[in-house]
């Protein structure tokens, strides 16, 4: 892998409103309280004048960060894997900063300390009853605009771009950046016909139909079966993680974070585009379920209940890079506003998820009219099947093309030079590999 | 048997182990000393249902690095490990002596 030049992923911070420097907080006396008490996604790593190396992560894990240590006490970090083992560090000398964490290293006393300074408290305690719904969204309502007022306070003088699939999550986010923010042009992939015929895929229409109505550029994606397998490296470089969910959406993020860069280099815009989209919001609610295709199931749960599942999600956000870590490496900023505002979600009553068309009634309560009501009718679907009623997309195009499971853990661990058989050992139960120990 | 020794959870997570994934009873090579990872007992999404049981039902937290010590890989090892979490306070484990907050 080396020679691969990798981006350095954006920090972005936010105490109430005011964006911050996260390095800042970092550096602060008490850093735990200062890390603690923002609200941001954010990866850091600066060196004390005494040498002590601090590396710390959001809370979330939103944003990736690997160090390596090396006999002679060399310590290095990036926002990405690969670009550790580019500088000769072996694949078993590196490890992740765990979300929530503050890493102290000093690596002439061989000493490692590991801190934890937040964490995400969920309900599960307890049935839904009488008002839960309304008092939950009134809070989700608040927290949101609280969150787009400080991305748009970040955001001065930058194109907006907003992945859009017509789905509830990305419309949500669509009518809150039209409505706090301000213009933006959204984006939307479509996996083309075989012969490359313009075939407008579910989530086309959808999206294409919430641009409208919101008055808003529609610039749409569409790729062929091979333009997608082309980016297959890219998805399982950047994405940072060989399972079939994550790099089937980091193929579609990659198509739309090319376009976009594209897109934005005909802008002429000085300053880096700016991403909004709705990820994470399926892990906060447990949205999620097991696709059948050709006989075969695809994105197997574990057998948990829902409000447990969503604890387990939510935690395994620490591996996976299939937003940032792809859009990154296109010079495509992006902010996760669900992530932002996670506790919220959080404390959701575990009883509303046992619930018929849990979040349908959940985004009704919270954003109303708002969204269009064909947005409320329309079946689930998912940007990496492309739509709800018949399975397609780029985990179509990889199972018809002989990718499947094994086929990704074979071309992840030969692209990142390791052990098929290792995989095990760098990402288990959802989370990299790290250590509360000084490294060996 | 109690939680409060390595045996009693052995114990209780090999009975978990055999009923959630299906291991035959004379599967002479299922051991609590087998790997549970590399010889395919459990998978992937299997991991996750282990750590769910251990939390839901020792009243701990795995921690996410705890997942990739070297003894994490058997019934035995994940048996003390999770022995050692109930027991022990996590300060002990920071060479400087600071706090390990819990949340």
């Amino acid at each position: 892998m080396s020679g691969r030049a990798s981006h350095v992923v954006s920090n972005f911070a936010w105490v109430g409103e005011e964006p911050v420097s996260a390095i800042d907080l970092a550096r602060t006396h008490d850093a735990a309280a200062s890390l603690a008490a923002a609200m941001g996604q954010f990866s850091t790593h600066h060196v004390m004048p005494s040498g002590e190396h601090v590396l710390t992560r959001d809370r979330l894990g939103v944003n990736k960060l690997f160090f390596a240590v090396d006999r002679s006490g060399r310590v290095e970090s990036s926002n990405y894997w690969v670009d550790l083992i580019g500088r000769g560090f072996a694949a078993d000398t590196i490890w992740s900063i765990p979300p929530g964490h503050i890493v102290r290293l000093v690596a002439a006393d061989r000493l490692l300390t590991f801190e934890q300074y937040a964490t995400l408290e969920f309900n599960e305690a307890g049935p839904m009853v009488d008002g839960d719904l309304s008092d939950h969204a009134d809070r989700i309502r608040t927290a949101l605009t609280r969150v787009f007022r400080a991305i748009a306070r970040t955001a001065g003088g930058r194109r907006i771009y907003v992945s859009l699939s017509g789905g509830l999550d990305s419309t949500t986010i669509a009518v809150l950046t039209r409505q706090l923010i301000g213009e933006f042009t959204a984006v939307t992939f479509s996996v083309a016909g075989a012969d490359g015929e313009r075939t407008a895929s579910e989530d086309y229409r959808y999206a294409e139909r919430v641009a409208a109505h919101l008055g808003v550029p529609f610039e749409p994606v569409m790729l062929g079966a091979a333009e997608v397998l082309d980016l297959v490296d890219t998805a399982l470089v950047y994405g940072q993680d060989w399972r079939d969910f994550n790099v089937h959406c980091a193929l579609v993020n990659a198509a739309i974070g090319r376009a976009i860069g594209d897109l934005h280099k005909k802008s002429g815009s000085p300053l880096p585009p700016l991403l909004l989209t709705g990820d994470v919001m399926n892990e906060l609610v447990a949205d999620y379920s097991v696709v059948a295709y050709k006989g075969r199931e695809f994105y197997r749960l574990p057998r948990l209940a829902p409000g447990r599942l969503r604890r387990l999600l939510v935690s395994g956000l620490d591996a996976g890079d299939r937003e940032v870590g792809v859009f990154t490496h296109f010079g495509v900023d992006v902010v996760q506003p669900y992530a932002l505002c996670a506790d919220v979600y959080a404390a959701l009553p575990p009883g509303l998820f046992e619930t018929p068309h849990a979040k349908q009634q959940l985004v009704r309560a919270v954003m109303g009219d708002r969204i269009p009501r064909m947005v409320y009718d329309r079946p689930k679907a998912r940007a990496q099947t492309g739509g709800a009623r018949e399975v397609g997309g780029t985990l179509a195009i990889l199972i018809e093309h002989g990718i499947d499971q094994r086929a990704l853990e074979a071309r992840f661990a030969t692209l990142y030079d390791l052990e098929e058989n290792r995989l095990g050992e760098f990402i288990r139960a959802g989370h990299y590999r790290s250590t509360a120990t000084y490294p060996n | 048997m109690p939680y409060d020794t390595p045996e009693g959870l052995a114990q209780a997570l090999e009975l978990f182990i055999r009923h959630q994934f299906q291991v035959p009873p004379r599967d002479d090579q299922f051991t609590r000393a087998v790997n549970l990872w590399e010889a395919g007992y459990v998978d992937s999404i299997g991991v996750a249902e282990v750590i769910a049981f251990l939390e839901d039902t020792f009243a701990v937290t795995i921690p996410p690095e705890t997942l990739f010590d070297p003894d994490f890989v058997h019934i035995d090892g994940i048996a003390r490990i999770v022995h050692g979490l109930r027991t022990t306070s996590r300060p002990d484990r920071a060479p400087s002596g600071q706090a390990y907050a819990t949340g």
